[in-house]
């Protein structure tokens, strides 16, 4: 019996040098037979090869994002940090037109520069990125690194409300144009409608909710722990599902946002059609293919908040952001009640 | 990214059609709802790209050698079959960074400029002052520490709930 369990065991370990093999390509040929034979013939092989394959994954999403080097463990705040605590890097912003391209930050060496950004993605490209930029309340008057990451930090704890229309396109056919409004303010708030009303969809901070039209208003707390298929029993589950990801840092982090500007984009101030408004250029210094390779943005001159804001991404495809108005919200407003009155509430926990 | 990788040991690939299957996803974000199995269908549209590319990449001969036929079906059935729960995966992930942090400093650097630099044995173990061989046999080790430190927290977080 103890021979039996040994060999088991000793047969475990065979299978897992040779994942282990697999993944660094070292298997030759019958090595590879021998793996595909363990993985077609045991659970547990089969359940070993794919637990390892998820952790490979993981580390090469975390290296690619540049996660892994001790010193990155919280890599967005210690750039900010470091950036606020040595203004002596600081610019001159005395010229109107320059580049700011050295003064992001460190710079990354090249090969982190190919790095995939957050997976988005889950995944998580279009809407992600959308929100995002819908997020990006204020940028600088300036292009100083040091300012922008000052005011982009106040910003973000900033509790104000802004109002974005955005809309959609794409150039090839079928040519198509969705608008939607966003709501947002700080604490990861919004409420966020499509221009024909079907839904609306939003988060007052603690629950994520959307509801339909005389429809009930589902509301959670915990989407990303409900099961599957209880999730799809949820109107425009996928979307609030982006919404709702925690490993989609795009999504309403502003200093995230900023991580990603100071490590994929360099950003240069143009020349402005109006005195009141500055026009930045922030350009992909990597490629891929759903992340914008050039984002305009015109923001006000004097209180910094972005007016407009266009990206074109490498498909052909274009989103444009334009600032409605920054009225204050009440605070009700990013509630469900405020928006589905009177409607049965459907809430789902992940223990359902 | 796992599965990509498994197959095609290509992490600048695996991105590459990760994006290009990501984009096809998204585009039915919105879109009536004619697919009944979206998991299943996400992993076929992975499946897809990745296949494709590893055409197009066995055409441009860019690879020394390529994972073998046998060992991509199965792994790709592996995959499909896969019914690990999207819960069990965002604890793996979780208890996968707890477990990077506790890694001593000569551990995260060796884990870091293999898979953050994506740097071979050679240009490792010359930065190391070690040989090629010691260095694959340390980055084996690690990648068993982790598996196993994962494996021993999911436990420890099972038996306490």
């Amino acid at each position: 019996m103890n021979h039996h369990l040994n060999n088991e065991a000793s047969n475990q370990d065979n299978v897992e040098e040779l994942i282990i093999g697999h993944f660094e390509g070292n298997l030759d040929a019958d090595q590879e037979k021998q793996l595909a034979a363990a993985i077609s013939n045991s659970t547990e092989s089969k359940a070993l090869f794919l637990s390892y394959m998820r952790m490979e994954g993981r580390l090469h999403s975390l290296g690619h994002d540049g996660f892994l080097s001790a010193d990155d463990a919280q890599p967005t705040r210690s750039r900010v940090n470091a950036v606020n605590v040595a203004p002596a890097n600081r610019s001159s912003t005395a010229e109107p037109v320059k580049s700011a391209k050295s003064n992001l930050g460190i710079r990354r060496p090249k090969y982190q520069q190919h790095s995939r950004v957050w997976m988005a993605s889950s995944s998580v490209a279009v809407c992600c990125m959308l929100i995002a930029i819908v997020c990006w309340g204020l940028w600088p008057s300036s292009v100083d690194a040091s300012s922008v990451l000052r005011k982009a930090q106040n910003a973000a704890a900033e509790l104000i409300d802004r109002t974005y229309r955005i809309t959609i396109s794409r150039s090839e056919p079928p040519s198509r144009t969705r608008e939607f409004t966003i709501n947002v303010r700080g604490g990861g708030r919004f409420v966020i409608q499509p221009a024909d009303g079907a839904y609306v969809m939003g988060n007052d901070g603690t629950d994520f909710w959307v509801t339909q039209e005389n429809g009930p208003v589902w509301v959670t707390s915990d989407f990303r722990s409900i099961a599957p298929e209880l999730r799809k029993t949820i109107p425009v589950w996928r979307l609030l599902g982006l919404a709702a990801s925690p490993d989609e840092p795009l999504l309403l982090g502003i200093s995230d946002l900023l991580s990603l500007i100071e490590r994929k984009y360099d950003v240069e101030l143009v020349a402005s059609d109006t005195v009141k408004e500055h026009h930045m250029r922030a350009t992909a210094n990597w490629s891929r293919p759903n992340y914008p390779e050039v984002i305009d943005l015109w923001s006000d001159v004097e209180s910094g908040v972005v007016l407009r804001a266009e990206s074109r991404l490498p498909n052909g495809r274009q989103r444009r952001f334009e600032l409605v108005e920054s009225a204050k919200l009440s605070q009700q407003w990013y509630h469900y009640s405020e928006h589905a009155p009177g409607r049965k509430v459907k809430r789902i926990h992940a223990a359902d | 990214m796992g599965y990509l990788y498994a197959i095609t040991r290509d992490a600048d690939l695996s991105e590459e059609i990760y994006q290009n299957a990501a984009v096809v996803v998204m585009e039915q974000v919105g879109k009536p709802g004619t697919i009944r199995d979206f998991r299943a269908w996400a992993k076929e549209v992975v499946r897809r790209q990745a296949f494709h590319a590893i055409r197009e990449r066995e055409k441009a001969s860019k690879l020394t050698r390529a994972v073998s036929p046998e060992l991509i079906d199965v792994v790709s059935i592996a995959f499909a079959e896969d019914q690990t729960e999207s819960v069990a995966v965002t604890s793996e992930s979780a208890a996968l960074k707890d477990c990077l942090n506790g890694l001593p400093t000569d551990k995260r650097t060796l884990v870091a400029l293999r898979y953050e630099s994506g740097a071979s044995f050679d240009s490792i173990s010359n930065q190391l002052n070690s040989t090629p061989a010691a260095i694959q046999r340390a980055l084996s080790r690690v990648r068993k520490l982790l598996h196993g430190c994962i494996q021993k927290k999911l436990r420890i977080a099972e038996e306490a709930s």
